[in-house]
């Protein structure tokens, strides 16, 4: 770690943030990062005279949850070159994971200008794409790992080359500039212009104008519908359609016949130009969410590397059958059933079972689907199966249920088919009530018109849309992504919170804790330990490494060491056996992972798998504000069992060795529609779609975010607090609208239905209420608010 | 009043102009990445310096 760069850190944030992200320390938290990824960019950063990101950079950022890898396979890369690449000059499009801001924009830009051969390169926050064309000098895998290991990811070219909501852009703002040129022309004939050649043009300009608003806007909302009628479904956009339709019917009407007192050519432009902003907030949000993400391939996405006559050659998993012979490169995933061919491996199964600890293979064992390779050394496997029946495809299948947007179910849903109804019945009431009265029928419609046009759903209309965006806004500055659009709605309603372990309420590391013995070692046998830990990549030693990093160990550059297969590491120092690995091989006696001097036990090393850092207060406060907190994991009844009862999780509540469909049947069975599920792991794929709401840490692995309804970007699980509270805020907030909904219209109608609502009068009024709840929605969602403290 | 019919094409004519731009920006869609394109000027001054 650069020291001279911590001395020049960002000045705006304060001692209680993460230097590099700027999100909230805990008090669990030593130093001034949250976690290793952030310390490690942080170093980057300056090391590489790229501090000027964080000054470009507005607000937080986000937390780098995983100590970046620069040796992440890119085997996808010869897919992403695009046909109009030529020998002289290539060109790529590939997504990208974790870019945020302009600051992560300049140190992309920075960073691929500094490589010979760099043409142009385009960065697309809000798609999460980037495009680059460059000579073939340029190094491109050389600068693709340099920016991962920034923290970012990329990925080959899936995501839709727009957000789809352009055509809806060009909508709203035609839309908007309409009902502003309708409302100054509206403005001349309520003060006073009323006959004469001027006035015959700005009527006719302003019907004009209007036609074109339904013409362009409309269609947004009749279609969609239309739609929601053939399924019968009655949510928000067919109220908003037969608002539309009707208040430009009776317009068109009161148009022709010459009667102004029911022309309401600008309050159904103004209308639908808030319509249309309400829907492009909503999906311009969850559409920006979900493309912070690489997207997910499904089973296609996965790559294996097939030996062909001594040869290897990259194909995709999918192609595999029974019988090939595959090479596991460290990292890399069995994808099927497969009979290990070299003399040993080092497994862990983790990803696809949740146990947690790596396993030690002979030759002829069979590895499960699923399994990754855990060691430092390659080793080659024969498929047993083909790739059609392994158990990998149904877990990374991806979801059915994402995209579905905040209005079309819940509470809005129910008051929608209502407010339908209600206002049908109230513009019929109205007529028949003036007709039974005056015997005027043109009396009578201009009631009628009156009532269809000052009845206005902007509560759920914009309001709605609005209360989730401030509160996704909110959540995101924590952390937390929503996805799917109605997940806030369903998350109201969550009284029991299932989690998942290894990965989930842990980080997925082991640690080493430092205890008495440790530092009562010599530094010469200090220095042989972190020696003979540093010569190992079995997770054990890569704990014991990490552990005594912080004690300043000298590496013993010179020192001879062997490794034992399945027992541990060996090596003389001074006339003395050192040994490192498990007790009954270094001591001949004991459990667990030992040092040994000349056979006598020198310190035990016990390693425990590191839950996050604020798993236990999170699942304490949890449980404290009346949830109940369940934990399902595929790991051994012991760790499981210790797990529960150091997060003061009932025992009875804990289940351990649950397998990918134990899962999926526990919740079907336990789902009220009140559970959210939270998992990382492949295991817990078909667990994410079952539950009613799920979440997931995990970040790298794009199938398990594409199957929840949000994911987290930080190491730290109190986003799902703040999300639940949010939930409960957002649901009062929505009520509280509807309740002033409620009013406004009644108000409206009675009006109208008095006879006094004049054109003029309903363009005070529409407008007016839509600002007023617009504005009462701002301030209650605002962060200053008190409502988020109650 | 001829005055007035003139200035209501005038208006008419320079919104058409209006969205027709609005519609070509997002054809470019430049907005998609305004946070590049707002680096823009820091690449002119660090040429300059």
């Amino acid at each position: 770690m650069n020291m001279a760069a911590v001395a020049t850190a960002p000045e705006a944030l304060s001692t209680s943030t993460c230097l590099h992200c700027g999100l909230p320390m805990t008090p669990e938290m030593r130093g001034a990062f949250c976690c290793h990824g952030c310390e490690a960019v942080y170093a980057l950063l300056h090391d590489g005279e790229l501090e000027r990101y964080y000054s470009l950079r507005r607000g937080p950022g986000t937390p780098i949850t995983d100590r970046p890898d620069a040796s992440r396979d890119l085997s996808w890369l010869s897919e992403a070159y695009q046909d109009d690449s030529t020998d002289t000059q290539k060109h790529l499009r590939l997504d990208i994971q974790g870019i945020h801001c302009s600051g992560c924009v300049w140190v992309l830009d920075k960073t691929f200008q500094r490589h010979p051969g760099a043409l142009k390169l385009v960065t697309n926050p809000a798609l999460g794409k980037v495009e680059l064309w460059i000579t073939p000098e340029f190094p491109l895998q050389e600068w693709l790992h340099a920016v991962e290991r920034f923290g970012y990811r990329f990925g080959p070219s899936l995501k839709a080359s727009d957000l789809g909501t352009d055509t809806l852009l060009l909508r709203v703002g035609v839309s908007i500039a309409i009902a502003l040129n309708v409302m100054m022309l509206s403005a001349a004939l309520y003060l006073g212009l009323n006959s004469g050649r001027l006035y015959d043009v700005f009527r006719t300009l302003s019907y004009a104008l209007a036609s074109l608003s339904v013409v362009i806007g409309g269609p947004v909302f009749f279609r969609s519908a239309i739609a929601g009628l053939r399924s019968r479904v009655l949510h928000l956009d067919v109220p908003i359609s037969i608002g539309i339709a009707l208040a430009f019917a009776g317009s068109s009407w009161a148009f022709w016949t010459g009667r102004d007192s029911a022309l309401y050519l600008d309050s159904v432009s103004v209308f639908i130009a808030l319509m249309l902003l309400g829907r492009y907030l909503q999906e311009r949000v969850l559409n920006a969410n979900r493309n912070r993400l690489l997207a997910s391939e499904g089973t296609e996405g996965l790559r294996s590397k097939r030996l062909v006559h001594g040869s290897v050659e990259t194909i995709r998993s999918s192609e595999i059958l029974s019988g090939c012979e595959l090479l596991i490169a460290p990292g890399d995933l069995v994808p099927v059933a497969a009979k290990l061919r070299s003399p040993q491996a080092l497994v862990s199964t983790d990803w696809i079972t949740g146990e947690s600890r790596a396993t030690q293979l002979q030759e002829g064992a069979q590895l499960k689907a699923g399994s990754f390779n855990a060691g430092d050394q390659s080793f080659h496997v024969v498929a047993t199966a083909n790739f059609e029946s392994s158990p990998l495809q149904a877990l990374l299948r991806p979801s059915s249920q994402t995209g579905n947007a905040a209005h079309e179910t819940g509470l809005v849903r129910t008051i929608s088919s209502y407010y339908v109804i209600g206002v049908l019945l109230a513009a019929a009431g109205g007529f028949a009530a003036w007709i039974f009265a005056t015997g005027s029928a043109v009396h009578a419609l201009e009631v009628a018109t009156a009532v269809l046009v000052v009845s206005c759903p902007c509560a759920f209309g914009i309001a709605t849309p609005l209360a989730h965006e401030l509160v996704q806004a909110r959540l995101r500055g924590k952390g937390l992504y929503v996805r799917n659009g109605d997940f806030l709605n369903k998350l109201s309603k969550v009284r029991s919170l299932v989690f998942d372990k290894t990965g989930t309420l842990t980080s997925g590391q082991l640690t080493l804790p430092i205890t008495d013995a440790v530092t009562a070692l010599s530094s010469e046998e200090r220095d042989v330990l972190f020696t003979l830990a540093t010569h190992s990549n079995h997770p054990v030693s890569a704990a014991i490494r990490r552990g005594l990093e912080a004690q300043s160990p000298s590496l013993l550059a010179t020192l001879c060491v062997t490794e034992i297969p399945g027992k541990g590491m060996e090596c003389r120092h001074n006339g003395s056996h050192y040994r490192l690995g498990k007790a009954q091989w270094a001591t001949k006696a004991g459990q667990g992972t030992v040092l040994s001097k000349d056979g006598r036990l020198l310190v035990n090393l016990d390693t425990h798998e590191d839950t996050r850092s604020d798993a236990r207060h999170e699942i304490q406060a949890l449980s404290t504000e009346g949830y109940d907190i369940f934990l399902l994991s595929g790991d051994a009844p012991d760790r499981v069992s210790q797990m529960a009862d150091e997060l003061n999780i009932p025992q009875s509540r804990a289940f351990a060795t649950q397998s990918p469909t134990d899962k999926q049947q526990w919740l079907a069975a336990h789902d009220q529609g009140d559970m959210l599920f939270v998992g990382d792991g492949i295991n817990d794929s078909l667990a994410a779609q079952t539950a009613s709401c799920s979440g997931t840490p995990a970040l790298d692995r794009p199938f398990m975010a594409s199957n929840c309804d949000f994911y987290l970007g930080t190491n730290q699980l109190a986003p799902i607090r703040d999300a639940l509270h949010a939930a409960t805020v957002l649901t009062s907030v929505v009520r509280r609208n509807l309740v002033f909904a409620l009013a406004y219209n009644g108000l409206a109608i009675s009006l109208a239905w008095a006879g006094v609502m004049r054109p003029w009068l309903a363009a005070i009024l529409m407008p007016s209420s839509s600002i007023l709840i617009v504005l009462a929605t701002t301030l209650s969602l605002s962060p200053r608010s008190t409502r988020w403290k109650s | 009043m001829e005055v007035i019919i003139l200035l209501i094409f005038v208006s008419l004519v320079l919104a058409g102009t209006g969205v027709a731009f609005f519609a070509w920006n997002l054809r470019q869609k430049s907005h998609e990445h305004g946070d590049r394109l707002a680096l823009l000027p820091l690449e002119l001054d660090n040429d300059e310096s």
